[in-house]
């Protein structure tokens, strides 16, 4: 289908309607809207995704990508063998991984000390450790991550998966998008964006901690006009007189899903206050995920407890909306680049940022996967680790580290992928693939996550200026080594 | 014979694809867009418009029927909408429904077209076409708060409907082509509408990777917007197709980037009055040409000048220049300040910063510049502070340079501080302030802020300025590029580079160049002869990089080679020093080679190339480098000795004596630098000013005795005469800026191409698109075959100004024979009046696009709307009084049967409100539209953390802050965040070129309606507007839906106002079917 035919198909004339990413099972009769993929190119192994995103750039060295080399050499000269062209110049001796490495689980992965919590779990991950990214430039590398292309103006991978399978819900957004509590990572919603495809598969945000998590959900507080029963006969009228105007307008399939636009709405404004209630979750639940009480005071500094308080909640919040059939859910992890540092971009010292950023999204993470294993729902559920690139081996400043594009690591968990396995592998150093001709790239994870979910990459396109875009632009194959 | 042009379509289309992967259409023989347009007979039939006579004749071939024509009441509402964005008042409405006049229609028209609200719709609709915005996008998503004199030139150009081929050609050539007029300057704010990478540009230097990937996709965004938005051609993939077969397309798109190889996007001056503007540039030529007669006298007296009077000007010239640059020319200001610690509470605090030289290191001399900031230049510099060395980074153990901890050190200003080292070894030095300075503004009252800063810290072994591998600190502030411990060692001395401080001057030559050879494996040496034998300790290769060819670090350095040393010029018993003829060597790039050389006896020293390089672009493989330095002990023995060789060039920058002249290709070699430091630093201002006093008055006698006294009162005449155009010009009032498509000159990583005299970049096919891999080069052109009678290639004499390859691209896509222009934008046209244009893809025309439904119609306008003189307004009128225009809205069942999506047209579409409509029409009927026009944007959010990537919080604004009742037109559009309510209606989207807008509907669509605060805002105020009118509910309906409400409608709706209220009950009016959708 293409940009011509969506838009056409209704007999209304103008515009597609395009309601997939309320409507689900309830489609309107007569239009076409809702996904595009009347039924999976293959069979699926996984219906839902949560991709978990580090902003700033996570270390994979000092986390999961074990490098004995570093230890021994650990303050000598680094030497790369070769010219490097570095971010900002650093280039200093092999520093070694500041967290300690043990063996975990009964693969025996070995994880740095601060994310020993996703021990736990580690024999249901799967890691990859030879991706390779493009610039060291922030932006580029996010929206590469996050969209598949290095520059704005394309959907991200939560967008196409809304608009290839739709919703299964009819009364939540079929991709939601759980920020950073202190603000958006580079490029903000414009990783999230629907770009060129239809707007109702764009990432819903959900601000956690805010009065109105849902913009617009509710009326505002001062709107002390619309009491409740003014808004219940105000649904009523309006109902009533747009059912008129249409009853004169016969053919345009457009008014009748405005009105059922009403009508969702409605649905939604209950169903998402309770999906976002994590008030009734029983205490061990809460403890698992690191949730401290409401109204936990914190330090100035970045902590550790606090850190896992707020990426804990957001893994719980996603549990709860996947449950409640949303298919895809993006956390953030770490905002902009301001100071002090607030983000995984440890130029300065990776154990001042990294240490509480690692260790709440461990505590998160495997509280997520071992709560969704418990619910049945790991089975058909992929959990994505990934961030914009690694950093290098080498050190900046005396206990930081420079972006390094050229390898970084990934894991997944859940629907369709096999536990406890490490797919390619980085050189002695970290610094690159080990073979720097067979690396993995971001159109393989989404080929992957894609053909788990029943896609076939290639075939899930759409016509923007003469071309037939996908997710996986002119590249992409599955990985068939981390496949159950 | 040149390739047709249907051969070019296809592959262009091919490459187009391969950024995605091929749409399946079937190619076929010829295509429409590219036939020229002929005259078009207009079909026989009964309508007096054309336009009908067209439709009427297709449908009657489809066996549709044209529906009715609407009736007054929904006439006036499309209309109002369709040309102002905004409903008629009620009163508007019933006078034009009870108007006798049966041309009643047509003058309301025309009344539209006139009003200043017209511009203003359809501006929107051309900067979605340009993806308009206000911010870089991106990371780092700044303001640009110089953009919006360019959204005023669009409506203003469409109020005053500027003829169609002058408003192309204002937009990517009015600054050349209509210099002294505002519009020909702000309307190039079109180059640079689209997206920009900050980090790309600002802090990456187009000299690495990062920074031309940048530069290329800018380049790329402005040959897209350009040729989607005149041409519908889609142009913009042919970048990246690695299909050797087809080299002529790829040649194409990147002779159109070679159009815009001179541009960045930056804010440029111009003039509000074009009074001021031809006065500002009356004195710039003034002062042009008075500055040539100064030259031409400078020359006359230069002649006669004595050799006693050359050294005085010498002396006195350079030091004028030192104590300019001490006091620091604002011009030349880096954009990287220096290191600047964190903010401490008490002045005792203890704050330190140090270098980390690599290994070990003589230190003989460190030297301190202060930092440029607040109007001090010496801003943080420590009052009390200490300097030391060691070979532990702790400083466990270390030596004191410098002890300045027991009283205050005096304010250096912009004097470099001068510390002498004793010559020990270290590896670290260490800069401690003990006593912390405190942050102000100069002028200011001194603060509790207390910090250390420091601009530059030098350090020296002997003549050497010593690289430094990392800076580290106790604490840093690393804040948007300014501050930064890297910007300690960065070579900018407070605010500005040494080079141009001691005002060393750039390289005059190139280096030596062998003769070329045939094969890459031919010998070639070149010799240097030392004075006398001398023990040889280091050798050093700075390898070439030509200015005047293309950027090639590297050029000609050996691939293999080896440096044999002897006594005797024949190299008889030579020994072989370096041997690097086993493999091929990597080349160095920019970097010099060291070969340290373990004191060996000798007087000539050959290298000897048995590999030659052969970069591309050169004559054939030869030896180039740009300098060679033989050290005995530090001593530097090799300057300006004689220089032999198997062969050379010897022609313009090259030549062998230029092997050790003491410039690289670039600038003068580090050793002046230092040299040229330390006499900065010893230098006293004081001393030198008085000096300077004496020379002048020597130097003026002296001149009197011996030159023509009349030149020197023609010299003293025309410095008077210049300073007065000067202080005119500076009298003038300052120009306005916009963000534009401009030559840039700047400083730091965002140089632009001013500091080249605005000379274009070189651009090259860059095989997959891929800037490390440039291949054949480009000069300026476009696609072939689109308009026959022009070469596609633009054939400008060789001294060409950049400007001119912009006017020749405007030429090209205004001319009368372009097949596509005026097909594209009488298309553009007929799209938002219908809401489906002829072709349905209107920034594709090519193959992969929609063919056009009435491609004759399509035609026939295109050439009336040429050849009436590209009118706008006269388009609308004739769309808007056609039948066609002009029938209902409704479903006809057998004519759906035979065309559902109404392709045929036989009736209108109706329409949903696009995002700024809805909003303007909420203002509007709630009496809170403010109609000024212009200016800046209104901001409906509030910034946050600006300093490093702003925060755009649009749930922070007020709904009432009448600041922001404007047009959404004048809205400020932030690429990175998006305006939720906007947004969420669909409105274009800044980082695309949205040719037409999405139409969804959405559950949250709905919410925004209810509940969003400046729905519910505008609701109350809606109901204030009208609560006073005796029947408050149905005037509110008539408002907003330009209707009015039936007897049922009105009982319903007034009950419900009695029950909540009226502003419930306007909400409700806000959220009906009707209100969103005109008939």
């Amino acid at each position: 289908m293409n940009r011509r035919d969506y838009l056409w198909k209704s007999g209304g004339g103008l515009g597609g309607i395009a309601l997939s990413s309320m409507l689900g099972a309830d489609k309107l009769e007569g239009s076409n809207s809702g996904p595009v993929l009347n039924q999976p190119h293959h069979p699926l192994k996984a219906k839902r995704v949560i991709q978990l995103f580090m902003g700033g750039a996570a270390s994979h060295i000092d986390l999961f990508d074990y490098k004995p080399s570093l230890i021994k050499r650990h303050g000598e000269k680094s030497d790369f063998g070769e010219p490097v062209e570095a971010f900002q110049n650093g280039l200093g001796p092999w520093m070694k991984p500041v967290w300690e490495f043990k063996p975990y689980g009964s693969s025996g992965k070995m994880l740095g000390e601060t994310v020993s919590k996703l021990g736990e779990v580690v024999d249901d991950m799967a890691f990859i450790h030879n991706l390779i990214g493009k610039t060291g430039v922030h932006s580029q590398a996010t929206y590469l991550q996050s969209t598949g292309f290095d520059r704005p103006g394309f959907p991200g991978m939560g967008c196409w998966v809304s608009y290839g399978l739709g919703s299964m819900n009819d009364n939540l957004p079929t991709f939601v998008v759980l920020p950073d509590h202190r603000g958006f990572a580079s490029n903000g919603p414009k990783n999230w964006g629907s770009a060129f495809l239809p707007a109702e598969n764009q990432g819903t945000i959900i601000r956690l901690g805010r009065k109105n998590p849902i913009p617009d959900l509710n009326p505002p507080p001062e709107a002390d006009y619309i009491s409740k029963s003014a808004e219940s006969d105000a649904q009523a009228i309006l109902s009533k007189l747009n059912r008129e105007h249409l009853g004169s307008r016969a053919g345009d399939t457009r008014l009748e899903a405005r009105i059922k636009s009403y009508e969702l709405a409605a649905k939604m404004q209950l169903a998402a206050p309770e999906a976002l209630n994590i008030s009734n979750e029983p205490q061990y639940i809460k403890d698992m995920y690191g949730i401290r009480p409401d109204g936990t005071t914190w330090p100035k500094e970045i902590n550790y407890n606090e850190e896992a308080n707020h990426f804990g909640r957001k893994c719980l919040v996603a549990r709860r909306l996947l449950e409640r059939g949303v298919r895809f859910v993006q956390v953030w992890s770490g905002c902009d680049n301001g100071f002090p540092r607030r983000n995984w971009d440890s130029h300065e010292d990776i154990n001042r940022d990294h240490g509480p950023l690692s260790y709440g999204m461990a505590v998160g993470a495997s509280a997520l996967i071992k709560d969704l294993k418990q619910r049945g729902l790991l089975e058909d559920t992929i959990i994505l680790w990934t961030t914009e690139f690694g950093r290098m081996p080498s050190t900046q400043g005396s206990k930081g580290r420079d972006h390094n594009p050229f390898v970084f690591t990934n894991w997944l968990s859940g629907g369709g992928i096999k536990g406890g396995v490490t797919h390619g592998h980085s050189d002695q150093w970290g610094y690159k693939p080990l073979d720097r001709d067979n690396p993995t790239e971001v159109y393989d994870i989404h080929a992957t996550i894609m053909h788990l979910l029943g896609i076939d990459h290639e075939r899930l396109t759409f016509r923007k200026d003469s071309i037939d875009r996908r997710l996986t632009d002119v590249h992409g194959k599955v990985i068939p080594e981390i496949l159950a | 014979m040149p390739p047709k042009y249907s051969d070019i379509v296809v592959i262009i289309t091919a490459y187009a694809l391969m950024s995605g992967s091929f749409a399946e259409e079937k190619v076929e023989q010829g295509w429409w867009s590219r036939e020229s347009l002929k005259e078009i007979k207009v079909p026989i039939g009964e309508k007096d418009n054309s336009i009908d006579r067209f439709i009427v004749s297709k449908l009657k071939k489809q066996g549709l029927l044209i529906s009715e024509k609407a009736d007054r009441r929904v006439l006036i509402r499309r209309l109002y909408f369709d040309l102002w964005g905004m409903p008629p008042t009620p009163k508007e409405a019933n006078s034009f429904i009870k108007d006798p006049d049966p041309g009643a229609y047509k003058k309301l028209v025309d009344r539209l077209l006139l009003s200043p609200r017209y511009g203003e719709r359809w501006a929107r609709h051309w900067l979605d076409v340009v993806h308009y915005g206000e911010t870089h996008g991106y990371d780092k998503d700044k303001p640009r708060p110089n953009a919006w004199p360019y959204r005023d030139y669009v409506i203003r150009a469409f109020n005053e409907d500027k003829p169609y081929s002058r408003f192309i050609k204002e937009q990517i050539a009015g600054d050349l082509l209509w210099p002294d007029t505002v519009d020909g300057i702000v309307a190039t704010g079109f180059i640079a509408t689209g997206p920009w990478d900050f980090i790309g540009h600002a802090e990456v230097p187009e000299t690495k990777i990062d920074g031309k990937v940048a530069r290329h996709l800018d380049r790329d965004d402005m040959v897209t917007t350009t040729m989607n938005t005149f041409t519908s051609l889609t142009v913009q993939c042919a970048q990246c197709h690695d299909h050797k077969r087809d080299p002529v397309t790829m040649e194409h798109y990147y002779s159109l980037q070679s159009v815009f190889a001179a541009l960045d996007r930056a804010d440029r001056p111009y003039d509000v009055k074009s009074d001021i503007a031809s006065e500002r540039q009356k004195l710039r030529e003034e002062k042009k040409q008075t500055e040539q007669i100064i030259a031409e006298n400078k020359k006359k007296i230069d002649a006669s000048r004595t050799p006693e009077i050359v050294s005085l000007q010498n002396q006195i010239e350079s030091i004028e220049k030192k104590l300019k640059a001490a006091k620091g020319d604002q011009k030349g200001r880096s954009p990287r300040y220096g290191y600047h610690s964190q903010v401490a509470s008490s002045q005792g605090t203890t704050k330190w910063v140090q270098i980390d030289l690599g290994t070990q290191r003589k230190i003989s001399s460190v030297i301190l510049a202060g930092a440029d900031e607040y109007g001090f230049s010496d801003f943080g510099f420590p009052h009390r502070f200490r300097l030391e060395m060691s070979n532990d980074s702790e400083f466990k153990d270390s030596i004191i340079i410098a002890d300045n901890t027991s009283s205050d050190f005096p304010r250096p200003g912009s004097k470099p501080v001068l510390l002498n080292g004793d010559g020990s070894m270290a590896r670290y030095v260490r800069l401690t302030a003990t006593k912390l300075w405190s942050r102000r503004m100069k002028g200011q009252p001194e603060t509790k802020d207390w910090i250390f800063a420091m601009g530059e810290m030098a350090v020296i072994s002997d003549k050497e300025l010593l690289g430094a591998k990392e800076v580290t600190a106790l604490d840093s502030i690393e804040g948007n590029g300014r501050w930064g411990k890297s910007n300690l060692i960065d070579g900018i001395y407070g605010t500005h580079s040494l080079e141009s401080l001691i005002a060393s001057k750039k390289s005059k030559s190139n280096g030596y160049h062998s003769a070329f050879a045939k094969k890459i494996n031919t010998r070639k040496w070149v010799q240097i002869e030392l004075p006398e034998i001398h023990s040889i300790d280091k050798i050093v290769i700075y390898p070439a990089r030509p200015t005047d060819f293309q950027d090639t670090p590297g050029f000609g350095f050996p691939e293999r080679f080896k440096i044999l040393l002897s006594d005797r010029e024949d190299m008889t018993g030579a020994d072989i020093i370096i041997n690097e003829t086993n493999s091929d060597y990597v080349n160095p790039g920019a970097d010099p080679v060291v070969f340290d050389i373990d004191s060996k006896g000798g007087r000539y020293i050959r290298l000897e190339a048995t590999k030659l390089n052969n970069p591309k672009g050169s004559g054939g493989p030869m030896l180039a480098l740009s300098e060679m330095r033989i050290f005995s002990g530090s001593e530097e023995i090799s300057r300006n000795a004689r220089v032999t060789s198997l062969d050379t060039i010897n022609s313009g920058l090259w030549h062998r004596r230029n092997l050790v002249d003491g410039y690289t290709s670039r600038r003068l070699i580090v050793d002046d630098v230092t040299e040229g430091l330390l006499r900065l630093a010893r230098l006293e201002p004081d001393e030198s000013e008085k000096n300077l006093k004496k020379l002048k008055v020597r130097y003026k006698d002296l001149l009197k005795s011996s030159i023509d006294l009349k030149l020197i009162e023609e010299k003293e005449r025309l410095a008077k005469s210049l300073s007065s155009i000067n202080s005119g010009l500076n009298a003038l009032p300052k120009s306005k800026m916009v963000y534009a498509g401009t030559v840039h000159s700047g400083s730091g990583s965002f140089k632009g191409r001013g500091h080249a005299g605005g000379k274009p970049r070189d651009i090259f096919v860059l095989h997959r698109g891929e800037v490390t891999d440039p291949r054949e080069p480009v000069s300026p052109g476009t696609v072939p075959g689109i308009v026959p009678e022009i070469s596609h290639q633009f054939n400008l004499p060789e001294d060409h100004k950049e400007g001119d390859r912009r006017v020749a691209l405007a030429e090209w896509i205004s001319h009368k024979e372009n097949t596509l222009t005026w097909r594209s934008i009488v298309n553009r046209v007929w799209h938002y009046h219908f809401g489906r244009g002829i072709v349905d893809t209107p920034n594709d025309f090519g193959r992969i696009g929609s063919k056009p439904t009435h491609p004759e119609l399509l035609d026939w306008l295109a050439i009336w709307f040429r050849d009436n003189g590209g009118s706008i307004k006269d388009l609308h009128r004739l769309i808007l009084n056609s039948a066609t225009y002009k029938q209902v809205s409704d479903h006809h069942q057998e004519n759906a049967l035979t065309d559902i999506s109404n392709k045929y047209l036989w009736r209108q579409n109706r329409r949903r409100l696009d995002a700024e409509s809805l909003r303007d029409t909420v203002l509007f009927v709630s009496g809170k539209m403010n109609f000024e026009m212009g200016g800046p944007s209104f901001k409906d959010f509030v910034i946050e953390k600006p300093q490093h990537s702003p925060h755009y919080q649009y749930h922070k604004h007020d709904p009432d802050d009448p600041l922001t009742h404007r047009r959404s037109v004048y809205r400020f559009i932030v690429r990175s965040q998006p305006h939720p309510f906007m947004e969420t209606f669909d409105c274009a989207d800044p980082s695309q070129l949205v040719d037409k807008r999405g139409e969804t509907t959405t559950a949250l669509q709905a919410l925004a309606l209810l509940n969003n605060h400046f729905m519910v805002k505008m609701s109350q105020r809606f109901a204030e507007n009208i609560s006073e009118s005796p029947d408050p509910v149905r005037i509110a309906f008539e408002a907003a839906i330009s209707r009015i409400p039936s007897e049922d409608e009105l009982v319903l709706l007034r009950s419900y106002s009695e029950q909540h209220g009226l502003a419930a009950t306007c909400r409700i009016i806000f959220n009906l079917n009707e209100f969103s959708f005109i008939d």
